[in-house]
């Protein structure tokens, strides 16, 4: 199962009348592509905007991020699930807009917890290294909903969810990102790619080099569409562990499912370039060897997460690993489970590495949720409660206020990193990490 | 470099136990210890006066203390402030870490105490006031004063940066955030080969040692033992007037109940933020259970305390929820309560 990436390098967008790539500049036709996206019912407006590095910009309010990209070649299923019927993607041909992401940004309605919904990031240097979108070319994708759902005066059911209304809304929200991460893909369509790569798995082992498994806790996103949900947090069972190819998550299978923590939010675009994902693959056959992935949501009970965890640890086991990297998705019960599958794979003398962001907010305080003794080997994401100052900008997208700050979203404010976009992304997508002192 | 070295007046020369209460005074060039110091620092610093104090006084007079240093130290025309060594002298120990403080704080000096690992004043002020660690007596003050020396060269040349000196400082017990030459995705991985394949490797992340509280016995002598009930749970009187927090509390309550069968839910909230309030809202008493206590209580051989204790524990920090629970125990030990029934969420 190979999926061949065909790299586009894109470094400018400009909103003009008609879709094309032109050396590293996208066009795109804003009438057609806004008239796409206004096709969808739940929405009163729509208006696009472009964000580069540099300018004095700050995006507030944002749901999701995408990478443009559609796949190529004879019958194509973008996002499945979302785009196309939920078929399997992960093989064949996919264009990629290298160095540009959708960015869809929208006011919570009033049926939708704004608890966790601060979303922001800058387009200053002010946060290098650790703000994924700032040096993207970003198309931004504004969404004013229908009066029916902006009005709604029913409160939010609950943290995870709030109204059936708000939930079909924020699906749409994301799904008119998706539309647009398709429509401008497709400019690269028949040009000739800056970079070809191709993934896969070995095919037979090669007993010389460690065999690394990654065990991928996940954070309620959509698979093919549908709701992975985590024990107790979306109401039902938590979703058994299974295996997946990589190759699906970097082809579109996993779409971010909820509005979590800014922070740690289970961003498409990084489902696309997922970093563990990629670095296995990157070193693969040459200081390792990338054997597969095993997804697993927590559960919400000990009975629960003795049989999640020791079935995640099962399959981790039948692929025969050296060693293993388990990331930690965030929250309080996901932690329990990282540990026990990290103690569970240590007992049975399996080495793992686990990846986990840090929840400090005070710096004298430990910042650990849950933690086994035989985790010796942590990665840290960076504290998110760690405060940065945020410089003033001219201007902002996405709204007109911040939800949990009097300060002006123009700034100059302060605010933990937990409000920055991707900023202690829990694959070790950005630099950011702590040390003590 | 300008310092300006703080000693009490034991070791500036002046009494001892007896003058334990002389006021802080400021004098012109080294004293005591001082003077090797300034003579280890071979030019590189120079100890232009010293600062000094009784540590009875300090602690008798802190306000009036804390007043007079800062002009002392304003006007001493000083850019460093260096305390000790108080190697493992408590009180000592924490008149540095207050001048320190004061120093970092107030003027913008930068500054470092001498003394031992086991000092208590390394707890209340390692987060702040870089400390170097001495041994616990007097008999390593040759070498305290070389290390202390050691370190003020190592600030000076590495331009304001305590990392060269970090060998000789104590942890300061404290995590912040830097952005890492590569990012977290990568890292995991060199951990992880390193980790299988038997090379050296250190988490990034060291886990954390809890104490660990043994429960008492709860063999009670007395015949009608005074029991309280103390609960992290978030209990209010209805509209929270008193505004205890939902998560990382910082304070704690009491509330009279001298007078109830049971905790009404038109009286009570639960307003702990990490967990599902409803049932406990819907009926209080499942998370103080006062109605059983009071059932029990006329057959039960104990009497109930007058008021229950409440705080928050959801995302409570170590320091915070340590801090609750000293005072809380300290009141229960005040009021003679004999046991205690602490409900958790």
């Amino acid at each position: 199962m190979a999926l061949q990436l065909e790299y586009f390098d894109v470094t400018d967008i400009v909103l003009g009348d008609r879709t094309v790539l032109e050396g590293g500049t996208l066009v795109v036709d804003q009438d057609r592509l806004r008239a796409h996206l206004m096709e969808d019912d739940h929405f009163e407006d729509v208006s696009l905007h472009v964000a580069h590095p540099g300018d004095s910009l700050r995006v507030i309010n944002a749901v999701d991020a995408v990478e443009p990209r559609c796949r190529l070649g004879n019958g194509d299923h973008d996002f499945p699930g979302f785009l196309s019927a939920p078929q399997t993607v992960g093989d064949g041909r996919t264009a990629v807009l290298r160095g540009a992401a959708v960015v869809e940004v929208s006011e919570p309605v009033p049926g939708e917890s704004t608890y966790w919904r601060e979303a922001f990031f800058d387009m200053t240097d002010s946060c290098n290294g650790f703000s994924p979108f700032s040096d993207l070319a970003n198309l931004v994708i504004e969404v004013t909903p229908v009066k029916s759902i902006r009005e709604d005066e029913r409160p939010p059911l609950n943290v995870f969810e709030g109204t059936p209304e708000a939930v079909s809304l924020n699906r749409a929200i994301r799904m008119a990102g998706l539309k647009a991460s398709v429509f401008m893909a497709s400019a690269a369509e028949g040009s000739e790619p800056n970079e070809v790569a191709t993934f896969d798995l070995p095919s037979r082992r090669n007993t010389d080099l460690p065999g690394i498994v990654y065990l991928y806790q996940l954070a309620i996103p959509y698979l093919y569409g549908e709701i992975v949900p985590g024990g107790g947090a979306i109401g039902g069972p938590a979703h058994l562990p299974t295996l997946i190819h990589p190759n699906e998550i970097l082809d579109g299978a996993l779409v971010c499912g909820w509005n979590a923590i800014a922070c740690m939010r289970e961003l498409t675009y990084v489902a696309q370039n997922h970093p563990i994902i990629s670095d296995l693959y990157e070193r693969s056959g040459k200081d390792l060897e990338f054997l597969g992935v095993v997804l697993f949501a927590n559960g919400d009970t000990r009975e629960s997460k003795d049989r999640l965890t020791g079935h995640a640890t099962t399959l981790a086991r039948l692929l025969n690993p050296d060693g293993a990297v388990i990331n930690y998705a965030g929250g309080g019960h996901p932690c329990v489970d990282t540990m026990m599958i990290c103690q569970k794979l240590e007992e049975s003398g399996i080495p793992t590495t686990v990846l986990s962001m840090e929840m400090a907010p005070n710096p004298s305080d430990s910042g650990f949720v849950h933690f086994v003794r035989e985790a010796d080997a942590i990665v840290s994401t960076g504290n998110y409660e760690e405060s940065y100052d945020f410089p003033e900008v001219k201007s902002v997208l996405g709204g007109t206020a911040l939800l949990n700050s009097d300060s002006s979203p123009n700034g100059p404010f302060s605010y933990p990193l937990s409000g920055l976009l991707g900023s202690t992304n829990q694959f070790g997508f950005t630099n950011m990490t702590a040390r003590s002192h | 470099m300008k310092v300006v070295h703080y000693l009490n007046q034991f070791f500036a020369g002046i009494g001892g136990e007896e003058a334990a209460d002389h006021p802080p005074e400021y004098r012109e060039g080294p004293l005591g210890p001082g003077v090797r110091l300034d003579e280890l620092f071979g030019g590189s610093a120079q100890v232009v006066g010293t600062l000094l104090a009784g540590d009875n006084y300090f602690s008798m007079n802190h306000a009036a203390a804390m007043e007079v240093i800062e002009g002392l130290l304003r006007a001493s025309g000083g850019e460093f402030l260096i305390a000790g060594p108080a190697f493992n002298a408590g009180r000592y120990g924490l008149a540095c870490g207050e001048v320190c403080s004061l120093a970092v704080d107030r003027l913008g000096m930068p500054a470092f105490i001498a003394m031992s690992e086991n000092n208590p004043a390394v707890e209340l002020h390692r987060a702040k006031v870089p400390i170097l660690r001495t041994s616990e007596s007097t008999s390593g003050m040759g070498q305290a004063l070389e290390d202390m020396a050691a370190g003020t060269r190592a600030y000076l040349g590495s331009d304001g940066d305590w990392s060269d000196a970090s060998p000789l400082l104590i942890s300061r017990g404290i995590r912040l955030n830097e952005v890492s030459p590569s990012r977290g995705s990568t890292r995991a991985i060199d951990l992880l080969l390193s980790k299988i394949e038997g090379r050296p490797y250190s988490t990034e992340w060291p886990l954390p040692e809890y104490d660990i509280v043994q429960p008492s016995d709860l063999e009670v002598t007395n015949s009608q033992p005074l029991l309280a009930l103390v609960t992290e749970g978030g209990l209010v009187p209805t509209g929270n007037p008193e505004r205890l927090n939902s998560g990382r509390a910082d304070r704690w309550f009491r509330y009279p109940v001298q007078s109830m069968d049971r905790l009404l839910s038109e009286e009570f909230d639960i307003i702990h933020g990490g967990i599902d309030t409803t049932p406990s809202n819907e009926n209080p008493n499942r998370m103080v259970p006062l109605d059983t206590a009071r059932e029990l209580e006329p057959n039960g051989g104990f009497s109930l305390h007058e008021h229950v204790y409440s705080t928050t524990g959801n995302q409570g920090s170590m320091p915070a929820m340590r801090k609750i629970g000293d005072e809380i125990a300290a009141e229960l030990h005040n009021e003679g309560v004999h046991a205690v029934i602490a409900t958790s969420t």
